[in-house]
């Protein structure tokens, strides 16, 4: 009796574990992370949507800063333009001074020095492109009704758009033909290799996502004006998508360049720019002034700084940055051949011509470092120049209409927008019969204006002035011509893609 | 060794007395003892030859019965040979038992179940506490090395609470990023019934970077089964393919309460260093050396650390050694007690372990406390309790951030020995620095509750529920005078891995017509286990006195480290798995043997295509020895058996949720140069993980593994040998994918790759005298041949050159080959003239090295040109020129005893491997630069065979600071490849065993005492210091901590 009694609570007790671990078998092996969210639980809510737009938008800054000292975007297009003497990084020299200066013998110029391999990759812009769809197909599926407002939805839509034609764009005039990718793609792991698609094709799929974008967008006046794309942004990537496109397509469709003027004109007939006076250079360069149309946001006050590397910090040195030795040495030569006008605002502010053979540029700092911040501020540690990154501001537009103007041979609108450039910095308006004729004007006018803002390559190369501004001796007229102004594909690209083609001029240059 | 045996296998027999017999009855009383220590042997079973009359010894080997005056007492007992005493008239008896070192007659665990090892068709190797006992490690896995054949353990580093390697029978791991900490795979580990993965812990919240096994001493071990096939690991189904070690812990016997002590101490010290050459010397030999070189001009510009030798920043004499390295001291403390009477058995055990580091501010503490306890509380039901608590205390020097070295500068090239140190950095170094701190503790619980339940005397249920608990805790702080930027750095991080596993297992065994034996196991397994981690950490200003994470503003946090582990956050991931499976063997007449088992798997971590596995094994066995025909060999050949078993198992990702398109939330606003953030103007960023891709396709690695083994047991027990050929070919593994630029995405994790391990095991032991002889020497010796080799690769199976990013070597992987080939320029010495120099006879011209830009020169590497186009040093010249897998590793073990003494000689072996030389790769190239030389410790170059003129054959390239620098000295050629293979005198253990006449004077059954070098010598070809000092993928850098050698003394008392 007493056996049977054990016999039953020992059977009671094991048949309990046994069907408490089964009841929770189901549940055992359907486990969720916790710590993450995944595809199956997002873009369900406005915020979802928005946290992935700066997902995009984040992608964007992080595409920005390659490479050495963390400021491709400089490196690209004024570490390649003969401003600089000395480069101070091992890599960057090979941009600032081309590779013959280190005597490897390799002798393949100047974009395919040792360890330029992070400005070749391809990666972080087609992250930013990648993440760029993810939020047109997600978001463009989300039903309205979870938006606040339907705009709202518009909005973020012509934003990732934005973004994706903005890195096409940026990597259009890198490397020309680019494979191009529209659409999100559901089961990357089947993902097959792509061949590139011809620039113009790119350029053109840029404009109509920026027409898209426009109808998309409205004009934001608001406090993230500027660090978020908005209907003056997508205007300012079409006239330069244009533009563009008319110097790769051998400059014979002038109706691009009127698109060009057009997508200006709306701009600047929205009312919402304006040129910041000369007085307030400080706060112009630290971003979201009333000229800015589209920067990158590298806020201070939001934590977004820059604290390793970067342009603004990397080009200065002591007495500008306590404890700070500078690397880099501006060539002054070009420097004073470019800046002749001491009435020039720009000829004081911008620089710090106290050394004649080190010119130190000042221009973000700000003349009285308005634009510096230590974050342990008593010990002048952890310095920080509060600057965003620009990319279109009202003077560029300005400028980039004149020299459509000019193309387009409406001499007297171009020297208008020139003059009101110049006028801000105190100079004279343009006047025929100088040394320079309109077109070299606006140029040098350009050069000036967006010395070291991550622009003059590319203002160099569409108006052909490489050669003559860097001298043949550097980069030759066939190396021009052979566009050899763009740089090569990386060869790791080639490993994995058979079908990949060079650029033509670095077939057999590069093995 | 003999003791264990009465430990392993005390049975109660209880017989019940029929008093039928009329028959004159007379008492006989009498003792049972081994004839191995002359110790009482309690619960050997008496019986009347002829009746069923029979009783058994009490604890101390007495017992006594009732017999008629003539008739015959057999006395067995398990692990002694039986003995039948004609009773003729006696009334006391003593018999004295032989033990009998017949392996086939143990019992081996082969998952879930133990079978004999007579009736066993799987491939296992036991070893036992004997074999571990009082050997100063803090865990078991270091002293497994060279103990089972099939099982590669690697000691790498000497660290007290380090890790480390663990094979079994050859690497399947493989991966396109080389990262050694994981390079290699490890098997599945079952401590008492809870399955515990170490690639589950180390993945994750291991804070304390301390050994998984540290909390269990190794002296509460009882017996570690090694299950290395498919029959034996198969019905571990999911978690099996890289073999499943199998441990169980002591416990409490029925008999008088045993009390035994154990102590060792000793002394842990710094094995060979490299000679520095420091202070005055070093400066003189340096101008001389440079005087050698330089011209007038260049001599004028000597740096000043030189020159300067009165200046206080330079004429130190600092040997970095002698300020990093001390003698450690180890102590040992066991104690334990155990005992039970006929329903209950206990065993309680304490240790402290604690042992000094060879390197300042290091060392490993433990503090364990365990208790068992086995009850019988119905004639059917059974109850077994452990309960275990550990705490592990490690130091972990003062390495820097994240201060996981031990060391704060590198050892691999230490500074000169002229530089000034300041008192607060001495006393870092030395760890003497009382503001500083990096508390590493390691907390283990384990509890498990099993009961066993007899529903008949053929159906057996029992079911086990146990919960592993781990909890390691850091808190560092470092004070801001230790920092550059005057900033002082805190954190306190702490994690949890919790481990909870239900087994219920049935099980059903029968005999048809005596001879057709049936055994059934069914059962299943619930596994649940999660890991958490939360912490905080920042740096600030001023405080130096706070040592906790306090007033610190957020935005100084720091987010992770950087090595990009999280450190302020908090993380909970969780994986069950939940498991059926079933065994059933038969075996005819113990003679032929037949075993199949099958198990299901459904696993959390997998998507939902392939949530569910199915693993099945079969195998086979013949014990030739049991056929008729084999009557002729029985005078030599004891034993024989052949068996054999085909079987499939499979592994689980270490990544618990992998088949989640993750969106990434964390820090996705950072952006090169920015600190981390988590917004884009302020607004949180979420972004896709360009590494993590939706896989409801990914699978189990699969593992298909073939099996041939023979056992044989020659002369009764003196000579017994098991060999076993396997070959295992996983397929499925894990590996990342490539995927094209334009996807967004980096990689995926897919089953691309499939690797194969073919091996030989072998392990021979002998007794060379007779039993009773007073001398008896036991050799062993364990051998494990492994060829690995890759089988398939993605993309065609084309070539994957690997680079570790540590030390940045390359690896190839090619089909067919083994894994981790060293891919480099092949170099074959120095040029010694310049008639040596190979020129191409098209030009004329003098090979040349990197695109032309190098002309060879005598005295340059004689890099070999593998394209024939008279220029080395790019892509299309390297070549496969070393293999960092051991071809052969095992073990030698000799024991000799002499009446009470014996000494026991145990060496360990690798032969047949390529290891690479970072550390002197890494010196030449600092030596060879005008910029670095006089910043660099000072080695003896002149005992360096460096190529100084024309006619000198030399192994090294000119060291000439003045001359041509083209990276000559780094890490691409093979110039630096030496031969891995070593056999290393791991430890030689002498012990005394006090005679047992005289102990019982003192009431104690047992004194041993007993004195253990560690690390004796190596032997070796290389110019390493240890060879064996290697990482999993065969570099040394000379920043790993050195192995040490250890001297203890000790003794071991039973009450």
């Amino acid at each position: 009796m007493i056996l049977s009694k054990y016999k039953i609570i020992s059977i009671v007790l094991l048949g309990g574990m046994l069907c408490a671990g089964l009841y929770s078998c189901k549940k055992i092996t359907d486990l969720k992370p916790e710590g993450s969210v995944y595809d199956a639980v997002y873009w369900k809510t406005e915020s979802d949507a928005t946290s992935g737009l700066m997902g995009a938008y984040s992608f964007l800054r992080q595409s920005q800063t390659l490479g050495p000292s963390n400021m491709s975007s400089f490196a690209y297009a004024d570490f390649t333009t003969g401003v600089l003497k000395e480069g101070g990084d091992y890599a960057l020299n090979f941009l600032v001074k081309g590779d013959q200066y280190y005597g490897t013998g390799l002798n393949v110029d100047d974009f395919a020095g040792d360890y330029l391999d992070d400005f070749q990759s391809w990666k972080p812009y087609y992250q930013t492109i990648n993440m760029a769809n993810t939020v047109l197909e997600k978001v463009g599926k989300m039903p309205d009704n979870v938006f606040k407002s339907a705009a709202n939805k518009k909005a973020i839509l012509g934003e990732a758009y934005f973004i994706r034609a903005y890195t096409y764009f940026y990597m259009v005039r890198i490397w020309g033909d680019v494979p191009l990718v529209l659409k999100y793609d559901p089961d990357p792991v089947s993902a097959k290799n792509i061949q590139r698609s011809p620039e113009a094709a790119v350029l053109d799929s840029c404009a109509a996502d920026m027409k898209k974008a426009s109808a998309l967008l409205k004009w934001n006046t608001g406090a993230d004006h500027a660090v978020r794309a908005d209907k003056g942004a997508a205007f300012a990537l079409l006239a330069h998508v244009n533009r563009w496109k008319y110097f790769v397509t051998k400059e014979q469709d002038t109706r691009l360049l009127s698109n060009a003027v057009a997508a200006i004109d709306s701009i600047t007939n929205s009312g919402n720019y304006q040129l910041v006076p000369a007085a307030n250079f400080d706060q112009l360069f630290k971003g979201r002034s009333v000229e800015g149309i589209f920067e990158i946001n590298t806020s201070y006050a939001q934590n977004e700084y820059q604290i390793n590397g970067g342009f603004y910090k990397y080009t200065l040195g002591v007495p500008y940055i306590a404890k700070q030795t500078k690397s880099t040495i501006f060539n002054s030569d070009v420097i004073n051949a470019m800046f002749t006008d001491p009435q020039d605002a720009r000829y004081n502010y911008y620089f710090d011509r106290s050394k004649s053979d080190d010119i130190v540029l000042t221009k973000y700092i700000g003349k009285n470092k308005q634009n510096l911040q230590y974050l342990d501020q008593n010990n002048q540690a952890g310095a920080v120049i509060d600057c965003n990154i620009s990319v279109f501001r009202l003077a560029e537009m300005k400028l980039l209409r004149a020299e459509c103007n000019e193309l387009l041979h409406n001499n007297s609108a171009a020297a208008a927008d020139l003059n009101d450039v110049k006028r801000r910095s105190n100079l004279p308006d343009f006047a025929e019969g100088g040394d320079n004729d309109l077109k070299t004007e606006i140029f040098e006018e350009t050069f000036r204006e967006l010395f070291c803002e991550g622009h003059t390559w590319y203002d160099m190369v569409r108006n052909k002035r490489v050669v003559d501004y860097i001298g043949s001796d550097r980069f030759s007229q066939a190396r021009f011509d052979g566009e050899g102004w763009k740089w090569p594909i990386n060869r790791a690209l080639f490993v994995d893609n058979k079908d990949l083609a060079q650029n033509k001029y670095w077939i057999g240059i590069l093995r | 060794m003999k003791n264990f045996y009465k430990k392993q296998f005390f049975i109660v027999s209880l017989l019940l007395l029929f008093s039928g017999a009329v028959f004159a009855q007379k008492k006989i009383k009498g003792t049972v003892k081994g004839s191995d220590d002359g110790l009482g042997l309690p619960g050997v079973s008496v019986k009347l030859k002829g009746s069923n009359k029979g009783v058994s010894t009490d604890n101390n080997g007495n017992f006594s019965i009732d017999v008629p005056a003539t008739g015959t007492l057999h006395f067995s007992y398990i692990g002694y040979e039986s003995k039948d005493i004609e009773i003729s008239g006696q009334t006391e008896i003593h018999v004295k038992l032989k033990a009998v070192d017949n392996s086939l007659n143990d019992v081996v665990v082969i998952g879930y179940q133990s079978v004999s090892r007579k009736t066993s068709t799987a491939a296992v190797s036991t070893v036992k506490a004997a074999d571990l006992e009082n050997l100063p490690s803090p865990t078991f896995d270091k002293l497994l090395q060279g103990r089972v054949s099939g099982l590669n353990v690697q000691s790498f580093s000497g660290e007290p609470g380090g890790t480390p390697t663990f094979v079994v029978r050859g690497n399947s791991n493989i991966n396109r990023t080389v990262n050694a900490a994981r390079a290699l795979s490890s098997p599945l580990f079952v401590i008492d019934g809870i399955p515990i993965s170490t690639e589950d812990v180390s993945s994750f919240g291991d804070v304390t970077g301390t050994n998984f096994f540290a909390g269990l001493n190794p002296n509460d071990i009882e017996a570690i089964d090694v299950l290395k096939d498919a029959a034996a690991a198969g019905i571990y189904g999911s978690r099996g393919a890289n073999g499943v070690v199998v441990i169980k812990t002591k416990r409490g016997k029925a008999g008088k309460p045993n009390i035994n002590v154990n102590a060792y101490t000793g002394i842990s010290k710094h094995g060979k260093m490299q000679e520095y050459i420091i202070g005055a010397e070093e400066r003189r030999y340096k101008v001389n050396y440079l005087n050698k070189y330089a011209n007038y001009d260049q001599q004028r510009l000597y740096p000043q650390i030189l020159t300067d030798s009165l200046n206080p920043a330079f004429n130190n004499a600092n040997d970095w050694q002698g300020i990093f390295f001390q003698t450690g001291i180890i102590q040992n403390y066991d104690l334990s007690a155990s005992g039970g009477s006929e329903n209950v058995n206990y065993r309680f055990s304490g240790n402290y372990y604690d042992e000094g580091g060879i390197i300042k501010g290091t060392g490993f503490k433990r503090y364990t406390m365990s208790g068992s306890m086995g009850a019988q509380l119905t004639p059917r039901l059974k109850l077994d309790a452990i309960f275990r608590l550990s705490r592990g205390d490690r130091a972990r020097g003062r390495g820097q951030a994240p201060w996981e070295n031990p060391l704060p500068i590198s050892a691999g090239t230490f500074p000169t020995s002229l530089l000034y140190i300041s008192d607060s950095d001495m006393q870092n170094f030395t760890g003497q620095l009382e503001v500083a701190k990096d508390k590493n503790i390691n907390d283990d619980i384990t509890a498990s509750i099993n009961l066993d339940y007899d529903i008949s005397k053929k159906f057996h249920f029992s079911t086990q529920g146990s919960l592993q608990s781990s909890r390691g805790s850091r808190d560092v702080f470092r004070p801001s005078i230790l920092d550059a930027n005057n900033n002082f750095y805190v954190q306190s991080s702490r994690t949890n891995f919790d481990n909870f596993n239900i087994d219920n297992l049935l099980s059903y065994k029968t005999s048809l017509h005596e001879d057709h034996h049936f055994n059934v196991l069914a059962g299943n397994t619930i596994n649940y286990n999660t890991k958490a981690y939360s912490g905080i950490g920042g740096v600030g200003q001023g405080n130096n006195v706070i040592s906790t994470v306090q007033g610190i503003d957020p935005k100084n946090y720091v987010l992770n480290d950087p090595n990009g582990n999280l450190i302020t956050g908090s993380s909970r991931e969780s994986a069950g798995l939940l498991s059926f499976f079933g065994r059933l063997s038969y075996d005819y007449k113990e003679k032929y043997l037949f075993s199949a088992s099958l198990r299901t798997d459904a696993s959390s971590r997998f998507g939902k295509n392939y949530k569910t596995g199915r693993f099945g094994a079969l195998s086979a066995g013949w014990v030739v020895t049991e056929e008729p025909f084999m009557k002729f060999t029985e005078n030599w050949l004891t034993s024989l058996k052949i068996r054999g078993s085909y079987g499939e198992t499979g592994n689980l990702p270490s990544d618990y949720y992998l088949q989640y398109n993750a969106l990434r939330s964390q820090n996705q606003g950072t952006y090169n140069g920015s600190p981390t953030t988590n917004t884009y103007n302020g607004v949180n960023v979420v972004t896709y993980n360009p590494s993590s891709i939706t896989q409801d396709n990914l699978t189990w690695e699969h593992s298909a593994q073939t099996n041939i083994g023979i056992d044989a047991d020659l002369f009764k027990g003196r000579l017994s040998f098991s060999v076993d050929a396997y070959n295992r070919g996983t397929s499925n593994t894990f590996f990342d994918l490539i995927l094209p630029v334009t996807s967004g995405y980096e990689k995926v994790k897919t089953n691309a790759v499939g690797v194969r391990n073919l091996g030989l095991d072998i392990n021979i032991s002998g007794r060379v005298f007779a039993q009773d002889s007073k001398f008896q020497w036991n050799p062993r010796l364990i051998m494990s041949f492994n060829k690995n080799q890759v089988v398939s690769l993605p993309n065609g199976n084309r070539d994957i050159m690997v680079t570790d990013g540590n030390t940045g070597t390359t690896f190839i992987l090619t089909k067919g080959r083994p894994i981790y080939e060293f891919f480099l320029v092949k170099s074959a010495g120095v040029y010694s003239t310049q008639a040596d120099i190979p020129f191409d006879p098209r030009t004329g011209n003098l090979i040349t090295y990197w695109e032309g830009s190098q002309t060879a020169k005598p005295g340059s590497y004689r890099w070999i040109d593998q394209n024939f186009d008279y220029d080395v040093w790019d892509h299309f010249d390297k070549v496969r020129v070393g293999n960092p897998n051991p071809r052969l590793t095992g073990g030698l073990s000799n024991t000799f005893t002499f009446k009470n003494f014996s000494l026991e000689v145990y060496t360990t072996f690798v032969l047949g491997r390529e290891v690479y030389n970072t550390y002197i790769s890494s010196l030449l190239d600092q030596y060879k630069q005008l910029g670095s030389f006089p910043n660099t410790g000072l080695i003896n170059l002149d005992k360096l065979p460096i190529w100084r003129k024309p006619g000198d054959v030399a192994q090294y390239a000119d060291l000439n600071p003045y001359g041509d620098y083209y990276y000559q000295f780094n890490n691409f050629s093979s110039a630096y490849m030496e031969n891995g293979s070593y056999a290393k005198i791991k430890y030689i253990n002498l012990a005394y065993n006090f005679p047992a006449k005289m102990l019982q004077k003192f009431k104690m059954k047992r004194l041993q005492v007993y004195a253990i070098v560690d690390n004796v010598y190596s032997f070796q070809k290389s110019t390493l210091p240890d060879v064996e000092a290697v990482n999993e993928l065969g570099i040394y850098n000379g920043d790993g901590y050195p192995v040490p050698r250890k001297y203890t003394i000790g003794l071991q008392a039973s009450f």
